[in-house]
């Protein structure tokens, strides 16, 4: 943790309040790493050390190779994903695909009253050998589809749970669709400390975007805010579909330290608006390696857009990050937490 | 209905969708959830309507069907500030004081239609009284959206 302690929660205001969706309690950062602890051995090989689950990744596409060291986050719009995509075999096969190369995955626009589209998607990941779990928020939206918020993630490299999981309660009503926050910590080797962070999951209204990103920097302030002072975390991570480019962002862009991980490369299918985006603060989250990026589906399995478009009309977005916690003045790399306290 | 081939069409190129309106709110109003969802991932994508579908979508406010009007709203609303001439201007901004005022409609539908008023701007002088009028009653949300409207 290198942040300053803000010493009151001040966006518990009449703008945005916080409801613990799903019975977050403010001691949860401890729990987690508790359950981090104690679930080391089911992600371990021979050597002690914490492999992910996710299939080989493919250097090609632009994505890291995997290590223990490191963990890929992305953000995926899968499009209307619900019924129709989970009974084409084709599109899911590719799906599943897609979040393999990924340790923690979240995605927008579930769309199904059914709610077994996301555990059934599991079970597909895992019927490979994978053990990736998931978490979802509630349907949400004002017109008569509504959406939901997921995450899934590989289990033998990151933990979470549904208690440490909560949606904004947007009391003034400014958002469409209320982020979906969780939060997450690494799993690694006893003597190294784990990375923890919190995900903020986003999907704007695209004819609300003028409404909603100015308001957006004060979301991001308050979750941080209350992250820091619930769970003494200081690694908050927004990313979704913004349905604005970086040039879009407004006050949300002028947060001291702010940074977004896409700029100028187009984030839909079609190749030609950015929509998507993973904003953090870099002097806090230095765990960021650096390395990011947009995966194209074309190119990852060698298809025309034409079919890229049946899996969905965006790209998924990712970013990696060292799968230990940083001390100030580094900056993604793995520390040994015997290093860590040699420093301090 | 919609088939798959036009889908992908419509996903290369959204506005394309247009074409298909009277098709598209039918769907919204389907049993069948994927043929709502597809519809409405459809009207979110397809920008803004022709002059030509102006009178379509006002006489589709008059509908009272929710997601028509929330849609139609919306689809009006996109044709922002630039709508010729004046009058015409003026009798889509009537139809939208009209669903704004319809107490009976679902509030997302009349929020949405308020919505659409900020997105033309200019609010002239009767629909202007229709909106100072509900302003005192409505909710948070939708007196935000008319203080909005009235200030364009």
């Amino acid at each position: 943790m290198n942040r300053q302690v803000p010493t009151v929660l001040s966006l518990l205001s009449t703008l945005v309040g916080f409801v613990l969706f799903t019975g977050c309690e403010p001691d949860v950062g401890y729990e987690i790493n508790r359950q981090a602890s104690d679930n080391h051995s089911s992600g371990s090989n021979s050597q002690g050390q914490f492999v992910s689950s996710r299939a080989p990744a493919s250097r090609m596409q632009g994505l890291p190779a995997r290590t223990p060291q490191t963990i890929l986050i992305a953000s995926f719009n899968i499009q209307t994903f619900g019924k129709k995509k989970m009974e084409d075999a084709w599109v899911l096969e590719r799906i599943v695909a897609v979040i393999r190369q990924f340790d923690v995955v979240a995605i927008q626009e579930v769309r199904a009253e059914d709610q077994t589209t996301i555990p059934r998607l599991v079970q597909f990941i895992n019927s490979q050998g994978a053990r990736y779990d998931y978490l979802i928020g509630p349907r949400l939206g004002r017109s008569v589809s509504k959406e939901q918020y997921a995450y899934i993630y590989d289990t033998s490299t990151v933990v979470s749970s549904t208690d440490a999981m909560y949606t904004i309660e947007d009391n003034a009503d400014l958002l469409h669709r209320e982020p979906l926050v969780a939060r997450f910590v690494t799993r690694v080797p006893p003597n190294v400390r784990p990375f923890t962070f919190s995900i903020v999951n986003i999907h704007t209204d695209p004819d609300e975007v003028k409404l909603e990103l100015p308001v957006m920097h004060t979301v991001l302030k308050g979750i941080r805010e209350f992250e820091y002072v619930s769970a003494r975390e200081d690694d908050v991570i927004l990313l979704g579909d913004l349905n604005a480019a970086p040039h879009q962002f407004g006050t949300l862009g002028q947060i001291p330290g702010i940074y977004w991980t896409v700029d100028g490369e187009p984030t839909n299918t079609i190749r030609k608006s950015t929509w998507d985006n993973i904003i953090f603060d870099r002097g806090l989250t230095n765990e960021f390696t650096g390395r990011s990026g947009v995966l194209d589906l074309c190119d990852m399995f060698k298809i025309k857009t034409d079919q890229a478009l049946l899996i969905s009309d965006h790209l998924p977005i990712w970013a990696e990050f060292s799968s230990a916690e940083q001390v100030p003045g580094m900056n993604g790399q793995f520390v040994d937490r015997n290093q860590t306290s040699a420093r301090r | 209905m919609i088939d798959s081939k036009q889908l992908v069409e419509f996903a290369k190129q959204p506005q394309l969708a247009l074409h298909s309106l009277k098709e598209l709110l039918a769907m919204l109003e389907g049993e069948e959830e994927t043929e709502q969802n597809c519809a409405s991932e459809l009207l979110e994508n397809c920008g803004a309507p022709q002059p030509s579908d102006v009178s379509f979508l006002c006489e589709q406010l008059r509908s009272g069907v929710f997601c028509r009007v929330y849609w139609c709203s919306t689809l009006l609303g996109r044709l922002g500030p630039t709508v010729e001439p004046p009058a015409e201007r003026s009798r889509i901004q009537t139809e939208l004081c009209n669903t704004i005022s319809d107490s009976k409609l679902e509030l997302t539908a009349r929020e949405r239609a308020a919505w659409a008023m900020g997105e033309l701007g200019g609010v002239d002088g009767e629909n202007r009284s229709v909106l100072e009028k509900q302003l005192d009653a409505a909710p948070a949300r939708l007196k935000r959206l008319l203080a909005a409207a009235l200030a364009t």
